[in-house]
């Protein structure tokens, strides 16, 4: 099958590494998940919480998406729409036809992915850049469409409002239980990621998507479908972004176009740049810091989107593989810098 | 329908199509050259309108003679500064498609932020710089979308002289047809994508000025034509400056089709079924060629 | 002219070239032989400026030109013609062939140059204005030989000219070098057979695993 060793020489011995060092990573990645489920108990604070709890949804999307866009090496960027079908659809099916938020949430990932797959469709017959415009075209094309149906219930401009809050084994998730919300969030969270970095990139599904972003050629001689491959790679992202989506709604009981304007956009793609596309743990460390980052310049008003928009620019430029490239810099020196063009 | 109307409708279009098409233009030439998307695009167009606001109603009161070389040159220069500063860094990379389009996307929103903090949300008027209407085939048609046409029409033919007929010019399609191929006959790549960056930025500021007077100047204006800049791009074949300016349109016509038959807010449901119908019969859109 | 000497180069992260060292003289016709994938095209791409060379030193007509950018050289006279021709697909013959002259030194001798490739070529000079994108394969070779002579060369380097070609046309495309020399043009070219170009060329180095394993003059003999 498909060999890492079968990529460009820098990528397979930086994958050799980490299989190595995989062990060790997932025993880290638990030691920090029962470690914010201690603070959660001993952080006594609504604000800080409903931080975290912000951190928590947002490391789901940007994993999510640096599944497709670093791992799959997809450009896709249309992930805010899966985002906002789960969000839409889990928050009207139980706002307008009263099904129970569980029920909703899971019927919202469903949706995205049924979404994640319309979008994928198209995608296989484009290639590279032909996939940016195309996704990013429908981006922006979402915002005029949800004020189009605004008679099926979609809440026009005002937004969706009223999505009734969770229950489940007998406990309401209101709006100010940050706790219960803590919790919540934080498990699904480890799961995306548990999923995403530990079930699928490890399987051979998700050597695939690697052998595929390396070159497409030659994976595709040695049998690989990208067919399948991509579209896999479009529904599964778009289902966990699509429940983080959903999840969201319920959280904040309002789901309104704004979650498909430029701030939230360029939200998750600060995580990416910052943290670091293609590199466990680069995106869910994006997303802390610049979820938090965020929070801290809210006084800064319209200097807040400025600022996150050089961000993006900056890291880029200085900081090519983000601040998980840091440790790889100062931490094993002796790989040789990839000088080469493609 | 009857003949004024069809009149109306169809000039309408050409007026939008023309607008599109030099916007369209640059994001093409600079994808053709450099293969770089620039995502900038809009953020640049409605920072062209602000800064030609700034040179004539808002600030200096100069006449649009005199602000317009200034325009060309301060747009120009900011072009080549992109491409020196944020660009050109990023080439070196093996994932530079993906880093320039992070970057470039960065900076739109950097633009966009400032025009909002320099200038304020509300919408900036601009005069129109012809007053006026004029008949034509028993149509009232305004002065001011008259002479964008021609002004347009006339860039994009000034262009495709350029590209055909001069020096540089063919060293800038030599870079589009075979970057190496370039080099090796002594071509200075890095200068050439730096003059087209410089070029498509004073092609958008340019479109951003001609379309201000009919749609204000706003810090978030520029994201709708440069979407639809997108669409015509694809649409006509990424790096095809001619499968551009034949899909503008195109598109244009459709565009006042859908405005004149089912209101404007369906324009771009139609259009991007319009880009995926395409896409879908000829991935490469229409004049396009699969980059290598 | 050219001397290189003891240069390393990476592809990436490949080191393809190890200590790699040849010189060429003056109107010399020098040929570097080697299976596919054993660094000549690398080699040649090194001198020429289009790969990054990380150890050794390289020399063309008495001046170290390691690092300088392919404009640059061409300006100096040290012009390459690439095994993937290069061309430009959507332009016509004449227009590939004046973009050759680009550069001042070209344009100087622009009329000259042009008659000397129609009549070294006149099957160019024929198809004018045509695309080359529609060329065969062998004109296609001719072309892009063609348009490197516009540049005016002093030293020219042509990477695997044989490849795709007919073997009757590789006889007539050997043949053409042979006269480019003798009309004192110096020449490097990479091949990978080393029975073909024997007869024909001044001096051949033989490139193993990207090391140079000999050198040797041959025997010139009357080809024709």
């Amino acid at each position: 099958m498909v060999d890492d060793s079968t990529g460009r020489p820098g990528r397979a011995q930086a994958d050799g590494a980490s299989n190595r060092a995989s062990s060790t990573t997932q025993i880290l990645f638990f030691a920090v998940v029962a470690g914010l489920a201690l603070a959660g108990v001993l952080i006594d604070d609504t604000y800080l919480r409903h931080v975290l709890i912000l951190c928590f949804l947002w490391v789901i999307v940007a994993a999510a998406w640096d599944l497709a866009l670093g791992y799959a090496g997809i450009f896709n960027y249309a992930q805010l729409v899966f985002f906002a079908a789960g969000a839409y659809g889990s928050g009207m099916l139980a706002a307008k036809l009263g099904v129970p938020p569980v029920i909703a949430i899971a019927a919202g990932g469903v949706l995205a992915g049924v979404v994640g797959l319309l979008v994928g469709l198209p995608c296989l017959r484009l290639r590279g850049e032909y996939v940016a415009l195309f996704t990013f075209a429908i981006h922006l094309a979402m915002p005029p469409i949800i004020l189009q149906t605004k008679q099926w219930g979609t809440g026009g401009n005002t937004g969706l409002l009223g999505i009734p809050p969770i229950e489940l084994l007998g406990i309401t998730f209101g709006p100010l239980d940050k706790l219960a919300w803590y919790y919540l969030t934080l498990a699904a969270a480890t799961a995306a990621i548990y999923v995403i970095y530990f079930v699928v990139l490890r399987s051979r599904t998700g050597r695939a998507f690697v052998a595929l972003r390396d070159s497409e050629a030659f994976a595709k001689s040695l049998g690989v479908s990208d067919f399948r491959y991509k579209l896999l790679a479009f529904t599964i992202s778009a289902v966990i972004t699509g429940i983080a989506g959903a999840l969201y709604a319920h959280y904040t009981s309002v789901v309104t176009p704004k979650i498909l304007g430029n701030e939230f956009f360029l939200l998750v793609m600060v995580m990416l740049a910052i943290g670091g596309i293609g590199r466990f743990p680069g995106a869910v460390l994006g997303a802390f810091i610049v979820t938090i980052a965020n929070e801290l310049l809210r006084s800064a008003g319209n200097y807040r989107l400025l600022l996150l928009g050089l961000a993006v620019v900056v890291t880029v430029l200085l900081l090519p593989n983000g601040i998980v490239s840091l440790q790889e810099r100062f931490g094993r020196r002796g790989r040789r810098p990839q000088g080469a063009k493609p | 329908m009857a003949m004024h109307q069809y009149v109306e409708v169809i000039f309408g279009g050409i007026a939008q199509a023309a607008v599109y098409c030099i916007m369209a233009f640059g994001l093409s030439l600079v994808y053709g050259t450099a293969r770089i998307l620039n995502f900038a695009h809009g953020a640049l167009y409605t920072t062209g309108a602000y800064i030609a606001w700034v040179l004539t109603a808002g600030y200096l009161g100069l006449p649009l003679l005199a602000a317009v070389p200034i325009l060309i040159a301060v747009l120009f220069c900011s072009g080549v500064a992109l491409e020196r500063v944020i660009i050109r860094p990023l080439r070196r990379r093996p994932d530079w498609k993906m880093s320039t389009m992070m970057a470039t996307l960065g900076l739109a929103f950097v633009l966009d932020n400032a025009n909002l903090i320099l200038f304020g949300p509300v919408a900036k008027p601009m005069p129109a710089f012809i007053e006026g209407t004029v008949v034509l085939f028993g149509t009232v048609i305004s002065s001011y979308r008259l002479a964008v046409v021609a002004i347009a029409l006339a860039i994009v033919v000034a262009l495709e002289l350029f590209l055909q007929s001069t020096r540089f010019g063919q060293a800038v399609r030599a870079v589009a047809q075979d970057m190496q191929g370039a080099s090796q006959v002594g071509i200075d790549v890095n200068r050439v994508f730096a003059f087209t960056f410089g070029l498509s930025v004073v092609l958008t500021g340019i479109a951003g000025l001609l379309l201000a007077p009919i749609y204000l100047v706003s810090p978030l204006g520029g994201w709708e034509p440069f979407l639809k800049a997108f669409v015509i791009v694809v649409f006509g074949g990424l790096g095809s400056t001619r499968g551009a300016v034949i899909a503008a349109f195109i598109l244009g016509l459709i565009e006042a089709f859908v405005v004149f038959q089912i209101g404007a807010s369906w324009t771009m449901p139609v259009w991007l079924l319009t880009l995926l119908v395409v896409l879908m019969i000829r991935p490469q859109g229409l004049l396009g060629v699969w980059a290598n | 002219m050219l001397s290189v000497r003891d240069i390393d180069v990476f592809y990436g992260d490949f080191h393809v070239l190890h200590g790699v060292s040849l010189e060429v003289g003056k109107g010399e016709l020098v040929a570097v032989v080697g299976a596919n994938g054993h660094g000549k095209s690398t080699l040649l791409k090194a001198v020429c400026g289009l790969q990054p060379i990380a150890r050794g030193e390289v020399s063309y007509a008495g001046e170290s030109i390691k690092g300088r950018s392919v404009p640059d050289l061409v300006a100096r006279g040290l012009v390459y013609v690439a095994e993937d021709r290069r061309l430009f697909p959507d332009m016509t013959v004449r227009e590939n062939l004046l973009l050759g002259a680009f550069l001042e030194r070209g344009r100087r001798q622009q009329v000259d140059s042009l008659d000397r490739v129609f009549t070294l070529y006149p099957r160019l000079a024929e198809r004018q204005r045509q695309l080359a994108r529609t060329l065969s394969g062998g004109e296609a070779q001719m072309l892009a030989l063609a348009r490197g002579l516009m540049s005016a060369p002093d030293l020219i380097a042509i990477d695997e000219p044989s490849l795709g070609l007919a073997p009757n046309l590789v006889d007539s495309m050997l043949q053409t070098v042979r006269q480019l020399k003798l009309g004192g043009l110096t020449v490097l070219l990479v091949e990978q057979s080393l029975a073909l170009i024997e007869g024909v060329v001044d001096r051949i180095y033989l490139l193993e695993e990207g090391v140079i394993s000999t050198s040797r003059s041959t025997a010139r003999q009357a080809t024709g």
